[in-house]
């Protein structure tokens, strides 16, 4: 909603009056923190009069729900109220062609895709990254303000569960992390949060999207533990999503002998995941199980007599991860 | 009242993963709990189903009198500061601890009312007007902690929010959030893997491991009276020297034998309890505290002592005290001596301890026998 923020600073700016739009539960306001105590049902029943120092306007005949209260003392339909309703009516007819023509490239409508090539060639939107946030369903409008405060944001909106946004900033999967820690801040939910890539032209947004929604089918299937993740780093799980059930199920048998699962406690899987998510760093997986660099490797060890295979050697330990996202992706 | 209740909970992961097995607890009204152990031991999980973020698999959390296991987070009375705090770029001090209330729509004035109480508790008022960018990682920290005070939560959730700090900040802060602590009278549940955060900030400490509650105490009790060897080993620094060795008996007196056959001497009631519980011939562990290893020539001990003796391989001045590394009966043993001691890297040492500040462990359940 940058355009319809934009326009009403503009307007608030030159007329020097307080201006709010109300559209149902959000309030655009001019100056940005000046507050309206007049409700709904209020501005219905005041439409066409000045009520509380404001003159009470329907936006349009297209958003009969849209009010515009501009601070008077009378009520005027004077040229200056009809030109500030066709510049608000207008910025939010564009926030919302945006809006519909990206969902209409997400559903894959390719006369949207055209409009939208034209579109972001007029606005410059790109390159950006395309990001996928999941809330599941909860918390839309919060999860928008959230990150429209944090980060640049080039584009953002709601389609079906998911808020998605482009963005310009660097550093983007720190900056998702951010986001992750305010969302579970404010809100008190927790999040997914899947990057697509940088998008460099418009015709890649539907492919970029379906990498986003790749990326947390990847995360559910596989029960990942983080909340953040990248596309461009999910290539072991794809390959591993796409291996074959029988060759899935020969390689699980394997590695996960009787013996070896009868065996794997407790200790050996915060081991086996520690030792991974470190990237096999002995000091470092070390450390964070708060043991002895010894330790672990008696424990790396001590996985090999039961498995069969040495963590420590590359040949045994990457078959060994494959086996164990198998057996994360089977496990219910 | 924002006692909270933890009954027989439960985490349980696909898989029958179990990352919580059973937390019992009851954590009182204003109590500072510190929940600490390594990676993977269930603290954050723990903090999580308590603050809503997770499910809970089994058993009943109360908050207040109130059974919270269905209530969304939003409305369990909570506020939750975590490692990256994330502060909004653009917004000044002011904006970013009232952007959490606007969000739910609060007036303004009261707003307003919350925002200015918080800064004036954390001594942070002058700062208000500030951005993010212009201030110091401890001014951050305390704009983030700000975040969580004007919510007025009954239970304040941390989740290791100091990680993130160089150490000079994190021991700043540390004492900063204690005091905060004493000034909000809230409940605080801390989670961190430092062990050193555990003793100086909580009124009670949860050692945790492999999902499990290991012992539930005081810094103080924790440290003075380990429950099993993984605890004794996670608090103290330096970590305690554990040791090898059977209990065996000398004429008519029980002692440990090292691996090299070194004699570690106990009281008489520390031999009658091995005794009693068939420890004859059986392996233990045997810990002792570096700071009770004492140098003979500076600090003598009278009586109810014995002597083991080493060569220092390396001699760290530490300040105020030295440490010295060597090997005694094929283990690396650290003691702690006042820096009044001459010796060096390569002297040998006659070191003393009290036989009553020995610690002795069940080689097979780690459990502390005495």
């Amino acid at each position: 909603m940058e355009s319809m923020k934009a326009v009403l600073q503009e307007i608030g700016r030159t007329m020097d009056k307080k201006v709010f739009v109300v559209a149902q539960e959000k309030v655009f306001a001019y100056p940005s923190d000046a507050e309206i105590s007049i409700s709904l049902t209020e501005l219905q029943e005041n439409l066409g009069k000045n009520y509380k120092g404001y003159n009470i306007y329907s936006l349009s005949s297209e958003y009969p729900d849209t009010y515009v209260c501009l601070e008077g003392e009378s009520f005027c339909r004077d040229t200056i109220a009809n030109l500030v309703l066709i510049m608000l009516a207008r910025a939010l007819q564009e926030h919302k062609s945006l809006h519909q023509l990206v969902k209409g490239v997400l559903k894959g409508n390719i006369e949207d895709e055209q409009r939208f090539m034209l579109e972001e060639k007029k606005r410059k939107l790109l390159p950006a990254y395309l990001i996928m946030i999941d809330t599941l369903g909860k918390y839309s409008e919060e999860v928008l303000e959230i990150t429209s405060n944090y980060i640049d944001i080039k584009l953002q909106l709601i389609n079906e569960d998911h808020v998605i946004l482009l963005s310009g900033d660097g550093a983007i999967e720190d900056l998702c992390k951010d986001i992750r820690t305010n969302i579970m801040t404010e809100l008190l939910t927790d999040c997914s949060i899947a990057i697509g890539g940088i998008l460099q032209h418009s015709a890649e947004l539907g492919i970029y999207y379906n990498r986003c929604l790749e990326t947390m089918a990847l995360k559910r299937r596989f029960k990942l533990p983080e909340n953040v993740y990248h596309y461009e780093k999910m290539d072991f799980y794809r390959i591993a999503a796409d291996i074959n059930p029988e060759l899935k199920e020969s390689i699980l048998q394997k590695v996960f002998s009787k013996k070896f699962e009868e065996a794997l406690d407790h200790e050996m899987v915060t081991t086996i995941e520690e030792y991974f998510k470190n990237n096999l760093n002995l000091t470092d997986a070390a450390a964070r199980l708060f043991v002895h660099r010894n330790t672990l490797l008696y424990r790396l060890e001590k996985i090999y007599r039961h498995s069969g295979y040495d963590l420590k050697n590359f040949s045994d330990c990457w078959l060994f991860q494959l086996a164990w996202v198998i057996r994360k992706e089977k496990a219910i | 009242m924002a006692k909270v209740i933890l009954k027989g909970i439960k985490k349980i992961y696909p898989g029958n993963v179990y990352a919580v097995k059973d937390f019992n607890m009851e954590i009182e009204d204003k109590e500072f709990i510190v929940l600490v152990g390594p990676s993977g031991c269930g603290k954050t999980t723990t903090l999580r189903m308590v603050a809503g973020l997770e499910e809970i698999s089994e058993g009943e959390l109360y908050i207040g009198d109130r059974l919270v296991n269905d209530v969304s987070a939003k409305d369990r009375d909570i506020a939750m500061v975590f490692q990256n705090y994330a502060l909004y770029p653009h917004m000044s001090v002011y904006d970013n601890m009232a952007f959490g209330l606007q969000l739910r729509k609060m007036p303004k004035n009261l707003i307003d009312q919350k925002v200015k109480e918080a800064a004036k508790i954390l001594e942070i008022e002058h700062l208000l007007d500030r951005k993010p960018k212009a201030l110091s990682g401890g001014q951050r920290q305390r704009v983030a902690l700000g975040r969580a005070i004007v919510r007025e939560p009954k239970v304040f959730l941390m989740d290791e929010p100091l990680s993130n700090l160089d150490a000079k900040l994190r021991v700043q802060m540390r004492t900063e959030i204690t005091k905060l602590h004493k000034k909000l009278e809230s409940t605080f549940i801390y989670v961190t893997h430092d062990q050193v955060e555990a003793m100086t900030m909580g009124s009670r400490i949860v050692i945790m491991k492999d999902g499990d509650i290991q012992q539930i105490d005081t810094p103080q009790n924790v440290y003075e009276n380990p429950e099993n060897l993984f605890v004794a080993e996670f608090i103290g620094s330096p970590q305690i020297n554990i040791l090898h060795g059977t209990v065996v008996k000398n004429h008519d007196k029980i002692e440990l034998q090292l691996d090299d056959d070194t004699p570690i001497n106990i009281t008489e009631e520390m031999q009658k309890i091995l005794e009693q519980r068939g420890y004859l011939g059986k392996k233990v562990y045997v810990g002792i505290r570096p700071e009770h290893l004492h140098e003979r020539d500076i600090q003598p001990l009278h009586h109810d002592f014995s002597t083991i003796y080493g060569k220092i391989e390396v001699a760290e001045l530490m300040g105020a005290e030295k440490y010295f590394h060597m090997m005694i009966s094929g283990k690396q043993i650290i003691a702690r001596v006042d820096s009044k001691s001459v010796k060096k890297a390569g002297d040998d040492i006659e070191l003393n301890y009290h036989w009553n500040k020995v610690y002795l462990f069940d080689f097979e359940t780690e459990k502390r026998i005495i």
